[in-house]
């Protein structure tokens, strides 16, 4: 039908024929041939879009990058508990609270002297260095302490430190 | 979305395994030739006492500044084979005269097999009395002497603790 629209536009003729024409095959060859050639010459065809890049089917950038960093921080996260974890015990004593109580007794060694001079012995009761061989001495020679000016008699009993905890 | 969400969950149980963990735990002291453990909840603190080695406490029960429970660990300054049992009594003969100490018991334990002096005393004060162990041992000819102490009437509850360093104690 194209074909005879284009040669009633040319002024051909057209014949009826050509419109009825199917057991002679040369000219329906011909005829084929020639719509062929019409068509190409005047039928245009519209433009071919551009085939457009489809989105790719998984993730996106996006969440791919946050997926890694979750991944990465989980892996960061628990390597560094596990070296903490791994950290020996600290056994230095870094702490400042001070400790003095003491199972030995602390009478104090000077009352020795106490023949001669009148000494102000004044037991603490807390840490005073006298170890316990002569402790054992002082006690045969000075049965007494109490003849002693107890001036600073401090109060021993919780005795367990002095407060300098940080 | 599955991964992520599955791996949240997992840092979160870790990190709960993580906090779990570290109550029950103890910790070792193994420094001038003796070693014991103690409970993990202590800190080693600094012992002023006369021939003290080594003190924990219970970070706890500090109160105005100083903790009422502790163990202090000393090595009185004796020959190397004193009798320990003559060194406990002369101790205690002179202790308790000028002290505000006041003797509760003063017998014998037993210490991983061995038998071991023991003299448990009070101070006097009539508000938050401090209760005392002093246990004497004898390890390879050497005395230590292992001081425990905690508020009387708490401590009943902290000989589970003072037995941890106590049946731990050794030289190494």
């Amino acid at each position: 039908m194209a074909v005879d629209r284009v040669k009633k536009l040319q002024g051909k003729e057209v014949t009826e024929k050509s419109q009825e024409y199917l057991s002679d095959k040369k000219k329906e060859d011909a005829d084929t041939v020639e719509k062929d050639a019409l068509i190409q010459k005047y039928v245009t065809n519209p433009p071919e879009k551009p085939v457009t890049k489809t989105g790719s089917s998984g993730l996106s950038k996006g969440k791919i990058s946050l997926l890694i960093f979750v991944v990465m921080a989980f892996f960061v996260g628990t390597g560094y508990g596990v070296y903490v974890m791994s950290i020996p015990a600290n056994n230095s004593t870094g702490s400042t609270i001070d400790v003095n109580a003491s199972a030995f007794s602390t009478v104090n060694n000077t009352t020795v002297n106490q023949t001669a001079n009148q000494t102000n012995i004044i037991p603490t009761n807390t840490a005073v260095t006298t170890p316990i061989t002569t402790t054992k001495t002082t006690v045969t020679t000075t049965p007494s302490t109490t003849t002693t000016k107890n001036k600073n008699k401090t109060k021993t009993g919780g005795s367990t430190g002095n407060s300098t905890k940080k | 979305m599955v991964l992520v969400i599955f791996l949240v969950c997992a840092v979160v149980f870790a990190s709960g395994c993580v906090s779990n963990k570290s109550t029950n735990t103890t910790k070792t002291y193994a420094q001038n030739n003796i070693s014991f453990t103690y409970p993990g909840s202590w800190e080693i603190v600094n012992a002023t006492s006369p021939n003290a080695i080594v003190a924990v406490a219970d970070p706890n029960s500090v109160q105005n500044g100083t903790p009422t429970t502790l163990v202090v660990i000393q090595k009185p300054d004796v020959p190397a084979g004193s009798d320990i049992d003559t060194l406990y009594t002369s101790n205690y003969a002179t202790f308790f005269n000028n002290t505000n100490y006041q003797r509760i018991s003063d017998g014998n334990i037993t210490v991983n097999g061995a038998s071991a002096p023991e003299n448990i005393y009070e101070t006097n004060t009539t508000v938050n009395p401090i209760q005392y162990s002093a246990v004497w041992l004898n390890e390879n000819g050497s005395i230590y002497v292992i001081l425990s102490a905690a508020q009387a009437s708490d401590f009943d509850n902290q000989t589970s603790n003072f037995n941890i360093i106590l049946n731990s104690f050794k030289l190494q």
